[in-house]
């Protein structure tokens, strides 16, 4: 099977946790670039794709009684070794499949999005700007909504992955617009709508930024999330390319399940 | 090679303790008479046994397998012809049953079927979710959307 078709998803233990803290990061790095602070910009900002460089999923590795997940890039960094495999689904495959019901760490960068607004008001120790103030309640707004997606609404994982996507992708476009022309504003004291070549080119970068939000979800769409859980209930996810090649990695696995009955008797009534 | 579609009586029983019941393993062995490590080789190759079963019957079917778990002795599979999910069932001392979706109806021919699989739902401890529900048809829809989540 071709390892790059196949990989683990930093959706559980320290991958998960390295995931929302970068992803948090990155945000304070916006909101720092906003307020012009390039130092506190540059921390968040490399510490953040540090952070989610090592909880990348680099491959996985299927031996004769175990499976390893390897994290971190270029080099792999964290190694998790998956063994007496009790359970194992494709979660695409299922009707109601929700990837939040095993996986409750997806929720924590969207829970520490939602207080960032009051860590900044205990950090600063004053109130924010309000010209910053719609900057600071989207990606509130955002997080609020997805998880309403994730826990209400999406009937199965497919669903909710479109839907999480189209909102997503709309948010997104327009904090980055309201980013722009804080910006603008900012760097030439005027409006970027008294500037017309300024306003075609940022209309273009958010045609661009919906082009490869689509993107991003055709592909999304066609991947499979393959959910492992062993005997002491840890649950471990890894994407795969398609369909097919869930269900080769699937086989795979089923394979390990037979073998882990190393050194048992074969008779038929022990 | 062709594997029974049973586990062996024992290694059935100590399967249940273990996931239906969630003894543990020393409870298991103390009730049994057996040592721990004996419990441990019981639980190892039940799962791999149970496993092996899963498989023959997607293959039978000829379906793709969607889901197993062995904890709960059940699995989802997909048969390439129908393209709508079926539910397998482990039932201690029968074997696998299958319920293809859209087919859950208790009533005559289907009776025997719908006891089995309420029988195994009760082994494997599956039934405390759908605690409300009144007759067989109803739990099997209960249980069955929550194979679905």
């Amino acid at each position: 099977m071709n390892e790059h078709r196949i990989w683990p998803l930093p959706y559980s233990g320290l991958p998960a946790i390295l995931n929302s803290v970068a992803f948090v990061l990155l945000t304070f790095a916006l909101i720092a670039i906003v307020s012009h602070s390039e130092t506190y910009f540059l921390v968040f900002f490399l510490t953040g794709i540090a952070m989610n460089l090592v909880a990348s999923g680099k491959r996985v590795v299927i031996r004769n009684e175990y499976i390893m997940l390897e994290y971190g890039f270029p080099k792999p960094v964290l190694r998790y070794v998956v063994r007496d495999v009790v359970e194992i689904f494709d979660i695409n495959e299922l009707s109601r499949g929700r990837l939040v019901k095993y996986f409750k760490a997806l929720l924590l960068s969207f829970i520490l999005v939602m207080i960032l607004p009051l860590a900044y008001v205990v950090v600063k120790g004053a109130y924010p700007n309000p010209a910053y103030l719609p900057l600071m309640v989207i990606p509130v707004i955002m997080g609020v909504l997805l998880l309403m997606y994730l826990i209400f609404t999406a009937s199965s994982y497919r669903r909710f992955l479109v839907k999480a996507s189209i909102a997503t992708a709309v948010v997104s476009a327009y904090v980055v617009s309201i980013a722009v022309g804080f910006l603008y504003r900012d760097f030439y004291g005027r409006s970027v709508f008294s500037d017309p070549t300024a306003v075609a080119v940022w209309l273009v970068s958010v045609l661009l930024f919906a082009v490869l939000a689509i993107a991003i979800t055709f592909f999304a769409g066609r991947n499979h999330i393959v959910i492992l859980v062993d005997t002491r209930g840890r649950y471990y996810a890894v994407g795969t390319a398609s369909t097919e090649i869930a269900r080769e990695f699937m086989s795979m696995v089923f394979n390990v399940m037979r073998e882990s009955r190393k050194g048992s008797r074969d008779d038929d009534d022990a | 090679m062709m594997t029974m579609l049973k586990l062996p009586k024992r290694m059935e029983e100590v399967l249940l303790a273990v996931y239906g019941y969630g003894k543990r393993e020393s409870e298991v062995a103390k009730e049994l008479g057996v040592s721990k490590q004996a419990v441990s080789k019981f639980v190892r190759e039940g799962r791999a046994r149970l496993t092996e079963i899963f498989l023959e019957v997607s293959e039978v079917l000829h379906a793709d397998l969607v889901r197993i778990n062995l904890r709960k002795g059940y699995a989802i599979i997909k048969p390439r012809q129908l393209r709508v999910n079926a539910y397998v069932f482990y039932v201690p001392g029968c074997g696998p049953r299958v319920l293809f979706k859209g087919d859950i109806k208790c009533s005559e021919e289907a009776r025997t079927l719908c006891k089995d699989i309420v029988k195994a739902i009760k082994a494997w401890g599956l039934i405390e979710v759908c605690n409300g529900a009144s007759d067989e048809e109803d739990i099997i829809r209960c249980i069955i959307k929550l194979l679905e989540e």
